[in-house]
């Protein structure tokens, strides 16, 4: 395993940029909707605090 | 003068309590992870956050994201009494954690990582650090499933990870690909990417299909010449 290094800070500071390119191409793609299945245990607790069902995907 | 014997358990779990309450997503799920590996380090195990949380940190967009936390690591029993120490309530499968009274929920699903996988160890607010899995890992990663399942969601995924590959990440990918045996199915994404950035709709389920299946015979051609 190798290991490269960065700081909160430097996320924080890259991560605009990065959220704006995917913004840009997600909207050109379309809504996200997660088609692998989910362990069972997972999706109840996503759905337990609200997460949308296209994003918890079938359920195993 | 008594023998540091491990990690102050309680401390953790007020650190813990305190990581809970962070507004922003990525920081919240790293800084809970630093503290895993807190109590974790001095059994040897250092966990690697993967996963969707992992693709959320490289792309910062929420649009792909769960609450949920995949990390690789080994979960012996010490390390079990460890997490219920912290508050952390075990599942009835045995893969999953809970934190009681959270919205933080982790889960291991295997403590395998390549030999020759890059991680990124992030340093957080609090000092700690934690352990995520590269951008060109999480690729990888995803390449992999695209290859075996052409799903559309996982489509995304990649050409938004290849939009934000610097020269040197690039090059450490498209090396890596080829020895994963992804390489075709990367140029295929790639020549994807191009198309979307150029305003071509993402292709149907079953183009991309098509492109993971031709991407999997070439891969299984290459390896019998």
């Amino acid at each position: 395993m190798r290991t490269e290094r960065m700081t909160i800070e430097e996320w924080r500071r890259e991560a605009p940029a990065w959220r704006a390119k995917s913004r840009q191409v997600v909207a050109r793609l379309g809504p996200y909707r997660r088609e692998r299945p989910r362990d069972p245990v997972e999706a109840e607790f996503l759905r337990s605090i609200g997460t949308p069902e296209r994003l918890i995907g079938p359920t195993k | 003068m008594s023998e540091n014997v491990g990690p102050d358990l309680p401390e953790l779990r007020t650190a813990l309590a305190d990581a809970a309450k962070i507004e922003d997503l990525a920081e919240r799920s790293l800084e809970v992870v630093a503290i895993v590996e807190a109590a974790s380090a001095p059994l040897g195990i250092h966990p690697v956050v993967v996963g969707g949380m992992a693709v959320y940190f490289w792309t910062a967009d929420e649009a792909f994201v769960t609450q949920d936390i995949d990390v690789l690591m080994a979960v012996p029993e010490r390390l079990t009494a460890a997490l219920a120490q912290l508050g952390f309530e075990k599942s009835r499968d045995g893969r999953h954690w809970h934190l009681a009274g959270t919205d933080i929920f982790l889960e291991a699903p295997g403590a395998d990582l390549d030999r020759d996988a890059l991680v990124t160890e992030v340093t957080l607010q609090s000092g700690r650090t934690a352990k995520i899995l590269s951008r060109a890992d999480i690729l990888l990663d995803r390449l992999d499933e695209f290859q075996a399942t052409g799903h559309q969601a996982v489509a995304q995924q990649v050409i938004v990870l290849l939009k934000n590959l610097s020269e040197d990440q690039s090059a450490d990918l498209h090396a890596r690909a080829a020895q994963r045996r992804v390489g075709h199915a990367l140029d295929a994404m790639v020549a994807l990417a191009v198309e979307v950035d150029s305003g071509r709709a993402l292709p149907e389920s079953d183009e991309l299909h098509q492109i993971a299946r031709a991407a999997m015979r070439a891969e299984y051609t290459s390896r019998q010449s």
